[in-house]
């Protein structure tokens, strides 16, 4: 049995795993090159989206009631 | 990219392993409680989990139009970043590029699908560009060790790769069906890269540069595959035995 969909439906989990897998890259840069403002950069934009997706899950959350 | 004279941040390192840990924790444990199935076997709940959570992009990449080669195709080219960068010592970024070429070829396949794309024209394309994109791999890890016996485990764990594809490969040519076995594409991208980022982050928390969990991580590597490889043989030998 698939359970391919049932995680799916969550709304802003796209962006929390986005910002989830780039937030390493950019402490990886900092760990490794000399790169520090490109790290410090896509960590801060990793940071932004899963803000976003978390916020996007709360409030969805809040408005149907339901828990995810 | 000059990786030995950069200092140590063992705060950093410290605060990303506790993040990747409480990622890692709190994906799972909704993995868990919202999955209508849960396999019984630890592995299989885990290439589950990686299933179902990467499933969330598949359709962004289906209503953007991406079409499968294209992150088979992108795939092949972080593969050669990733030896690139293997080669140039920043093992943590290999490591980060591994785990992204393991989440593009569970992608392919699951867009594939989604779109009705999924050919036998693709699946040859896929298991081909899959042996070159290892190659680059070890051909950077090969370069990063060229100075120690290391070489020799790079060099092993790269034959059981090939192997591992080839046993099944070869006796699917026959008729016989060849699955299994404990290293398979996704676990080995798996091991390679979670011992590579876990690898940088202890050097960084103890200020050295030894990269011990990276040569634990190609030593398991080159022992299970090739332990794979022989009992994919033995399987098919033992199927194909004349009566």
């Amino acid at each position: 049995m698939s359970t391919r969909g049932a995680l799916v439906t969550q709304p802003g989990q796209g962006k929390r795993l986005f910002g989830s897998l780039f937030l390493p890259l950019g402490v990886g840069l900092i760990l490794e090159t000399s790169y520090q403002w490109s790290g410090i950069g896509i960590i801060l934009v990793a940071v932004v989206l899963v803000t976003v997706g978390w916020k996007e899950h709360w409030q969805r959350r809040g408005k149907s009631g339901e828990s995810y | 990219m000059a990786p030995s004279f950069l200092p140590c941040h063992p705060w950093l390192a410290a605060s990303l392993f506790l993040y990747l840990a409480a990622a890692v924790f709190l994906s799972m444990r909704g993995f868990l409680r919202h999955a209508s199935f849960v396999p019984d076997s630890s592995r299989e709940r885990i290439a589950q989990w990686m299933r179902t959570t990467l499933a969330s992009f598949e359709p962004t990449l289906v209503r953007l139009g991406v079409p499968p080669a294209f992150l088979t195709f992108t795939q092949l080219g972080m593969s050669l970043l990733a030896g690139s960068v293997y080669a140039t010592g920043c093992i943590f970024l290999g490591g980060w590029l591994m785990l992204g070429c393991g989440v593009l070829d569970l992608l392919d396949g699951g867009v594939a699908r989604r779109t009705a794309q999924a050919t036998r024209r693709g699946a040859f394309l896929d298991s081909v560009i899959d042996r070159y994109a290892e190659f680059f791999t070890f051909c950077g890890l090969g370069v990063f060790f060229s100075a120690s016996w290391m070489l020799w485990v790079v060099a092993l764990g790269f034959l059981g790769s090939v192997m591992v594809s080839y046993a099944r490969a070869r006796a699917e040519g026959l008729g016989v069906e060849c699955r299994g076995g404990l290293m398979q594409r996704g676990e080995r991208y798996v091991l390679l890269g979670v011992s590579s980022l876990l690898s940088t982050i202890f050097n960084h928390l103890s200020c050295q540069s030894s990269h011990y969990f990276l040569m634990l991580g190609l030593l398991l590597l080159a022992v299970l595959t090739n332990l794979t490889a022989v009992s994919r043989v033995r399987a098919v030998v033992a199927a194909l035995e004349e009566p």
